[in-house]
C-alpha cells in the first residue's frame, strides 16, 4: 500500500500545494523546447518555400475539412479542402503553425522552413487536451510518452466485434474490460472504477452531464454505438476541467455529420435495431446527424409461457440529433438533442420508467491566433418513476433533477509548446420534488410530496502539460469548486447531544426560493509527472484531489432508476478524495505489445452509507438515515495489450481492495462497530481476456474471458426465536462474498471478405457493405451468482438458506447484422 | 410496496434461463455467539415473560440462560425482578409494578457471567384500535395439479379494526393464537374421573407478521379482511377460540418488528433493502458496541376472542381419538403430552 505525504491530506497542505501550482503555471513557458525541419538540408532555399500537407483526425485517419493551419504572427495560412489537404508558401525562416479544428486539440509547431517540404499533421479529439504537446511521431508509444496515467480509451471500432449479450455493442460494458474497472453483476447499471461508487462517475455526452446512462435495468448503455465517435475514460487522474465527481470521467463523443454525402449505417439485433443517417446539407458547411435506437424486447416477453411474463413490458429508446454549422474556418456552432427512455411493467404489479433530455448548444471560435474559445449551453433533464399501476397501493413515486450547465474553456497558445486551457463551468441543478400520487380511487396511498433543494456548481480550473525535458514532463491543474445549496427548503434542526432522529428535531427553519442555505468549496489541485527511461518505457505518477456534491442515495445492491439523486446540504457534505498513482509503462516490438503496471491509493472523506433496513423513498430526513464515514481503495492494475497482427487484445488484471469506515459516537450511528468493511462492490481480483484473430478483411473470431472474485455480501450466521418468530441473524455488513465469477463469450464476424473471390470482386464497387456477427454469450453455460439473498426454501422449514441469484445462466446466442451505405 | 423481485423472474422468465435461483452453501456455520433476550411488561398481568438465552452458529437453534438477574424499573423508581420460572423463562408477577399507559418502564440485568445489561426506556403507549372479529364455514374450492379441482370444509376468520384516533398514527402488530378443547379417549380411571380434557393453545401464522403504520396510512377503519383459513378437522370437535392479539406498540418497537418482518420474510432480490442484524434495545452497559439480540417491549396488549361451538357448524367434525388411532397417538391417552396443552380451564371462558 502506498503511503501519504503527511502534508497531502492536511488542509493547510492542499492550500500550499494550491498555490505552489499557481506560481508554477506561471513560470512553465519558459520551459520547453523542440523545433520541426521543413525542406531539404541540402538544397537550401532562398525564395518563397510551398508548403503542403494534410490535415487529419488522429482517431481514424479521416481528413478534416475546414481545419486551419496558420503562421503565428503573420497573416499566412490555408484552410483544408474536403480531403484535407491544404497549400501555402512562406519565405524560408523559424515560425510556429498553429493547427485547429472544432473539437480537436489545437496543436502548434515550432518550425524552420528551409525549403520546399510535407508537413501532415493529425489532430486528436479534445478529450486528451493533455497530451496536446505530443507530436505525431510518437503517436505509436503514445501509451509511454503521454503524461497522464490513468487513461483508457477504445474506439467502437475496436469493440463492435467483440461478443456482447444480445449483440449490442455497449460502451459501458466493453470499459468493464479494462483495468480499474468493474460492475457489480450482469444486469446492474452502472459500473465502478478503482473503488469509487457508480455515482462517483461522472458521465457526460459531448460534454453535457448524464444521471442515468443505462437502458433496461443496466443491461444496455444509453450510448448509440453507431452515433458514437470516441469515448475516454479517465480514472481518477481527470483533467482539472472535469470536475463535481472523484472517481472518474467518461468522455463520449459523439459523432458530427459527414461532409462528403449521406450516409446510412445501422444494425439488426435481437433486441433492438438502431439506425444512423448523417451527411452534409449546405456544401458541407452545414452538417447533419440523425441517430435513433428503438427495442422490440416486448416481442421476446411475448414468448414466454409465464402470463405475468407475456403482460409485461421492457422497452427503450434512444435517439440523437445534431446538426453542425461552419460559418467560416474560424467559427463553428452545433446543436444537439438527446433523448432517451424506458420503460418497465411487470404484469400490473409495478413498474418503472426513467427519461432524459438533453439539449446542448455549443460554439467554437478563434479569437485570434493564439486563443479559441469553446462555449457549451446545455439544458438537462432526468426523471425516473417508480408505479404499482392496481391495488390498494396504487401509486406513483417520481423524481429527477434538471440542470442547466454553462461551459466556457479557453486554450491559450503560450509558446509552440505549451497552451494554457482554462475556463469556467457553471451547473444550477433543481432537484424535483419526490412526489408519491395515488393512481386509483381505491388506492389508500396517502399523497405525499418530499420538497428537495436546489444548487449551484461553479468550477474554475486551469490546465497546462510541459515537457521540461525529453525525459521529463509533467502536467499541472488547479481547480477550484464552489457549491451553494440553495432553498426553498425546510432544514430540520436537531439536538446536538445526541443522534440525529426524528425524535430529536429541536426546530425547523425554512428557507425560501433561493435562499443561500450552505456553501462548500475547494480547491482541487491535479498533478501528473512522466519520466521517459527510454523511447519504449515511462513511469509516472499523479496525485490529485477531487471533490464531489451530487450523490445518489441508495440502499440496494444495484442502482436503480428511482435511486435519489441527493444535493450536498446542511448535513451531507461533500465528498471528497485524494487519490495517488504510480506506473509503469513498457512497450515491446515496435509497440506490437502494450503494458503497464499501475498502483494506486484513494482515501475518502463524507463518504456516505446507509443504516440498515432504512426506507430511502419519500424521506424528507434522510440525515437521520444515512451515515458519513470514510472510504479508501487501493489496488495494482496489470495491463496487457496487443496493437497489431493477426492476433490483437488485450489481457487486464486488477487487484484491488475498497472498504469503508463509519465509526458514530454510538452503537446506532456506527456500522461494523467501527471497522473498515468491504464495500458492497469491491472484487478482489478481476481479469479480463479480450481477444480477436483476423481471419480475412474484416472477418473475426473474437473472444471474451472474465473472472472476478465474487463481491461482498452480508449473510445470515444464526437463527433465533423471537416468540414463535424465527429470525435469521445477519452478520456485520458485506462479511461473506458471493461465489467467484467466470465467463467465456465467443463471436465470429463475417463480412464480404470471407466470401469466394469472384463474389468479393463482383461487390467489390458496391457502397453497401454488411457484416454479421453470430456469438454466443456464457459459451460455458456457467451459473453465475448476480446475488445471493437468503430465503426460506418452500420445502425446507422456517429457516432461510442462501440463494445464488443468476441472471444469466445458460449459454446465450446473440447475432448481428451490421450495414452501411 | 411493490414487489421488486417479479423484476428478474420477468428477465429469467422471458430470456428462457430457467431455475434463476438456487441453495448454495456460503460456508457460515461458525457463527458468532449472542446473548438472546426477548419479553415485555404489558398493562396485563397476562404475558409478562422474558426468553434469555445465547445464539448458537447458524441453524443449531439457542440454548436457554438461566440464573440471570432480571428487573423490571418504573420511572417513579419502583422495582420488581422477574422470576425464573423455569431455565431461561423469567416472569413478572405484578407483585408490585402494574404497568401504566404514559409511564416509563425498562429493564436491568445482569447475567451469571456478572456482565450488566439494560433496556432503553420506553413509555407504555395507550389503546389505540379496538378489533372485532367473526368466522364463516363453508366449502372451498381449490384447484389440483391436474386441472381438476376439490372442495374443502374450511373455517374462515375475519377481522376489523376501528382506528380511535388517525391522528395518533397508531403503530400495531397483531399476533393470532387459537385454542382448542383435546378431548381424550374414554377409558377406565376411577369411576369420578371423566375423560380429561385439555385446552391446547397454538400461535397461528408464527411467520408472518401483521403490522400497521398509521403515519403512512390516514384510516379510521382497517376494513374486515380474512385473518386465518382453517381446514375444518378435528380441532373444531368440540369447542374453538380464536385469538387476535393487538399491540400498540412504541415507534422503536415499531421498527424492531418491521426489521423482524423484513429478515423473517425475505422473499431476495437484489433491489430489496439488504439486510443486516437487527439492532435490539438492550446494551450491554460497559459495552455498548455488543451485538445482542432481541427486544424488550412496553406495550399495551389489547385481546379479541371469538368462540366457535361444534354446533354453529353445519359440516360434522371427526372425532380426534379413535380406538384405531391409539397406538399411534399417545396424546389421546394423556391430552398433556400435546405442546401447548393444559388443563386448567383459561380465565376466559365463560
Amino acid at each position: 500500500m502506498l503511503q501519504l505525504p503527511s502534508f497531502y491530506l492536511s488542509t493547510s497542505g492542499m492550500k500550499k500545494i494550491a498555490c505552489f501550482l499557481v506560481l508554477f503555471l506561471m513560470c512553465l513557458p519558459a520551459l520547453a523546447q523542440e523545433r520541426i525541419l521543413i525542406g531539404d538540408p541540402n538544397k537550401t532555399s532562398t525564395g518563397r518555400a510551398r508548403i503542403t500537407g494534410v490535415i487529419t483526425s488522429q482517431e481514424d485517419g479521416t481528413p478534416l475539412f475546414g481545419a486551419t493551419i496558420t503562421i503565428r504572427g503573420q497573416n499566412t495560412g490555408d484552410a483544408a479542402n474536403q480531403e484535407g489537404e491544404y497549400r501555402f508558401s512562406v519565405a524560408p525562416g523559424f515560425y510556429v503553425f498553429v493547427v485547429q479544428y472544432l473539437g480537436k486539440v489545437t496543436r502548434a509547431f515550432d518550425v524552420q522552413v528551409i525549403g520546399n517540404g510535407t508537413f501532415d499533421v493529425a489532430l486528436e479529439d479534445d478529450v486528451t487536451q493533455l497530451d496536446q504537446v505530443t507530436i505525431e511521431a510518437e503517436d505509436k508509444d503514445k501509451n509511454v510518452t503521454q503524461i497522464s496515467a490513468g487513461v483508457q480509451r477504445l474506439s467502437i471500432a475496436e469493440i463492435e466485434s467483440l461478443p456482447t449479450f444480445l449483440g449490442e455493442v455497449d460502451v459501458v460494458k466493453s470499459l468493464q474490460t479494462l483495468p480499474g474497472v468493474s460492475t457489480v453483476g450482469e444486469g446492474a447499471s452502472g459500473f465502478n472504477v478503482r473503488g469509487g461508487r457508480t455515482d462517483q462517475n461522472l458521465i457526460l455526452q459531448d460534454g453535457a452531464i448524464m444521471f442515468n446512462a443505462s437502458h433496461v435495468l443496466g443491461f444496455f448503455s444509453s450510448f448509440n454505438p453507431d452515433a458514437t465517435e470516441t469515448f475516454t475514460l479517465y480514472k481518477g487522474n481527470m483533467p482539472a476541467q472535469y470536475g463535481g465527481r472523484v472517481s472518474s470521467v467518461l468522455d463520449v463523443r459523439m459523432r458530427e455529420g459527414n461532409n462528403e454525402r449521406i450516409k446510412v449505417r445501422g444494425g439488426l439485433g435481437l433486441v433492438a435495431s438502431r439506425l444512423v443517417v448523417d451527411g452534409p446539407l449546405n456544401e458541407g458547411k452545414t452538417r447533419f446527424m440523425v441517430a435513433g435506437r428503438n427495442s422490440y424486447s416486448d416481442w421476446v416477453l411475448g414468448q414466454a409461457s409465464n402470463i405475468d411474463v407475456v403482460n409485461s413490458s421492457a422497452r427503450f429508446h434512444d435517439a440523437n440529433v445534431k446538426v453542425t454549422h461552419s460559418f467560416n474556418a474560424n467559427n463553428k456552432v452545433a446543436l444537439s438533442y438527446y433523448r432517451s427512455g424506458d420503460f418497465f411493467r411487470f404484469a400490473q404489479d409495478f413498474g418503472f420508467s426513467w427519461d432524459t433530455d438533453i439539449v446542448n448548444l455549443s460554439y467554437a471560435s478563434s479569437l485570434g491566433e493564439r486563443l479559441v474559445s469553446n462555449t457549451n449551453l446545455i439544458y438537462g433533464n432526468y426523471g425516473s418513476t417508480l408505479f404499482d399501476p392496481s391495488g390498494v397501493d396504487a401509486a406513483e413515486v417520481a423524481n429527477g433533477m434538471r440542470y442547466y450547465q454553462l461551459r466556457q474553456n479557453l486554450s491559450y497558445q503560450l509558446n509552440d509548446k505549451m497552451a494554457l486551457n482554462f475556463g469556467i463551468d457553471g451547473v444550477r441543478y433543481e432537484a424535483k420534488d419526490e412526489t408519491s400520487i395515488p393512481l386509483t380511487v381505491e388506492s389508500g396511498v396517502v399523497p405525499e410530496t418530499v420538497n428537495k433543494e436546489n444548487a449551484n456548481e461553479i468550477g474554475f480550473y486551469m490546465n497546462n502539460s510541459i515537457d521540461i525535458n525529453p525525459k521529463l514532463a509533467v502536467s499541472v491543474g488547479l481547480r477550484y469548486s464552489l457549491f451553494q445549496n440553495i432553498g426553498g427548503y425546510d432544514v430540520f434542526q436537531y439536538d446536538e447531544s445526541a443522534a440525529r432522529s426524528l425524535e430529536n428535531i429541536t426546530d425547523t427553519i425554512s428557507y425560501a426560493n433561493g435562499d443561500l442555505i450552505k456553501q462548500y468549496g475547494g480547491f482541487e489541485p491535479r498533478i501528473g509527472m512522466r519520466y521517459k527511461i527510454n523511447e519504449t518505457s515511462s513511469i509516472k505518477a499523479s496525485i490529485n484531489r477531487t471533490r464531489q456534491y451530487v450523490h445518489t442515495l441508495s440502499n440496494s445492491t444495484a442502482a436503480t432508476p428511482t435511486d435519489i439523486l441527493q444535493l450536498s446540504n446542511t448535513y451531507f457534505e461533500p465528498l471528497i478524495s485524494n487519490n495517488v498513482s504510480f506506473g509503469y509503462f513498457k512497450n515491446f516490438k515496435d509497440s506490437n505489445y502494450e503494458t503497464s503496471l499501475e498502483v494506486y491509493y484513494r482515501d475518502m472523506d463524507n463518504l456516505l452509507d446507509f443504516k440498515d433496513f432504512v426506507d430511502l423513498l419519500l424521506n424528507n430526513h434522510l440525515e437521520t438515515d444515512v451515515l458519513s464515514g470514510k472510504g479508501r481503495a487501493y489496488g495494482m492494475e496489470l495491463f496487457i495489450k496487443k496493437t497489431k497482427g493477426n492476433l490483437t487484445g488485450w489481457l487486464s488484471y486488477t487487484l484491488s481492495r475498497t472498504e469503508v469506515q463509519i465509526q458514530g459516537d454510538t452503537p446506532e450511528l456506527t456500522i461494523n462497530n467501527g471497522e473498515w468493511y468491504p464495500a458492497s462492490f469491491d472484487r478482489t481480483h478481476n481479469l479480463a481476456f479480450v481477444s480477436t484473430v483476423t481471419l480475412r478483411g474484416n472477418s473475426s473470431f473474437n473472444w471474451n474471458v472474465t473472472y472476478s472474485t465474487g463481491r461482498p455480501i452480508s449473510a445470515i450466521v444464526s437463527n433465533y426465536r423471537i416468540g414463535s418468530t424465527s429470525v435469521p441473524h445477519f452478520s456485520e455488513r458485506n462479511q461473506f462474498r458471493i461465489p467467484d465469477y467466470f465467463r467465456v463469450d465467443l463471436s465470429f464476424t463475417f463480412d464480404r471478405d470471407i466470401l469466394k473471390a469472384n463474389i468479393r470482386q463482383r461487390l467489390k464497387n458496391r457502397r453497401y457493405t454488411g457484416t454479421l456477427t453470430i456469438g454466443i454469450y456464457n459459451i460455458l453455460a456457467r451459473k453465475n451468482a448476480f446475488s445471493v439473498f437468503f430465503k426460506r426454501p418452500d420445502d425446507f422449514g422456517v429457516l432461510p438458506r442462501p440463494h445464488r441469484l443468476t441472471v444469466l445462466g445458460a449459454a446465450f446466442p446473440t447475432i448481428t447484422y451490421n450495414f452501411k451505405f | 410496496m411493490i414487489r421488486l423481485r417479479s423484476m428478474f423472474i420477468v428477465i429469467c422468465g422471458a430470456l428462457f434461463f430457467g431455475n434463476c435461483a438456487e441453495v448454495i452453501d456460503l460456508g457460515t456455520e461458525f457463527g458468532p455467539t449472542n446473548v438472546l433476550i426477548y419479553g415485555r411488561v404489558t398493562t396485563g398481568t397476562d404475558g409478562n415473560l422474558i426468553e434469555l438465552a445465547t445464539t448458537s452458529p447458524f441453524n443449531a437453534g439457542q440454548t436457554p440462560l438461566g440464573g440471570a438477574r432480571i428487573t423490571l424499573v418504573a420511572e417513579n423508581g419502583d422495582r420488581e425482578p422477574y422470576v425464573e420460572i423455569e431455565e431461561g423463562l423469567y416472569q413478572l408477577f405484578n407483585d408490585i409494578i402494574i404497568a401504566e399507559s404514559g409511564k416509563q418502564y425498562h429493564i436491568e440485568m445482569t447475567l451469571p457471567s456478572g456482565e450488566a445489561y439494560k433496556s432503553e426506556p420506553a413509555v407504555m403507549p395507550e389503546k389505540k384500535a379496538t378489533d372485532s372479529l367473526d368466522w364463516v364455514a363453508r366449502l372451498k374450492t381449490i384447484p389440483v395439479r391436474n386441472g381438476a379441482a376439490i372442495q374443502r370444509k374450511v373455517v374462515e376468520l375475519f377481522m376489523g379494526t376501528t382506528i380511535h384516533d388517525p391522528e395518533d398514527e397508531p403503530l400495531l402488530r397483531w399476533n393470532f393464537l387459537e385454542t382448542y378443547l383435546f378431548p381424550e379417549f374414554p377409558r377406565v380411571r376411577g369411576i369420578d374421573d371423566p375423560p380429561l380434557r385439555c385446552y391446547v393453545t397454538n400461535n397461528l401464522d408464527i411467520q408472518n407478521l401483521l403490522l400497521y403504520d398509521g403515519s403512512e396510512l390516514n384510516a379510521t377503519e382497517i376494513p374486515r379482511r380474512l385473518m386465518v383459513s382453517k381446514k375444518h378437522d378435528s380441532l373444531f370437535v368440540d369447542n374453538y377460540w380464536f385469538h387476535a392479539v393487538q399491540s400498540s406498540l412504541t415507534p422503536d418497537a415499531f421498527r424492531f418488528w418491521k426489521e423482524i418482518d423484513k429478515v423473517a420474510n425475505a422473499q431476495g432480490s437484489i433491489f430489496d433493502t439488504p439486510l443486516g442484524p437487527i439492532r435490539s434495545n438492550v446494551f450491554n452497559v460497559n459495552d455498548p458496541f455488543e451485538r445482542v439480540l432481541g427486544y424488550f417491549e412496553v406495550t399495551h396488549v389489547d385481546t379479541t376472542r371469538i368462540s366457535i361451538d361444534d354446533n354453529d357448524i353445519q359440516f360434522l367434525a371427526p372425532l380426534p381419538c379413535r380406538p384405531s388411532l391409539l397406538p399411534d397417538n399417545p396424546q389421546c391417552l394423556d391430552c398433556l403430552l400435546i405442546e401447548g396443552a393444559t388443563k386448567d380451564i383459561p380465565y376466559w371462558v365463560d
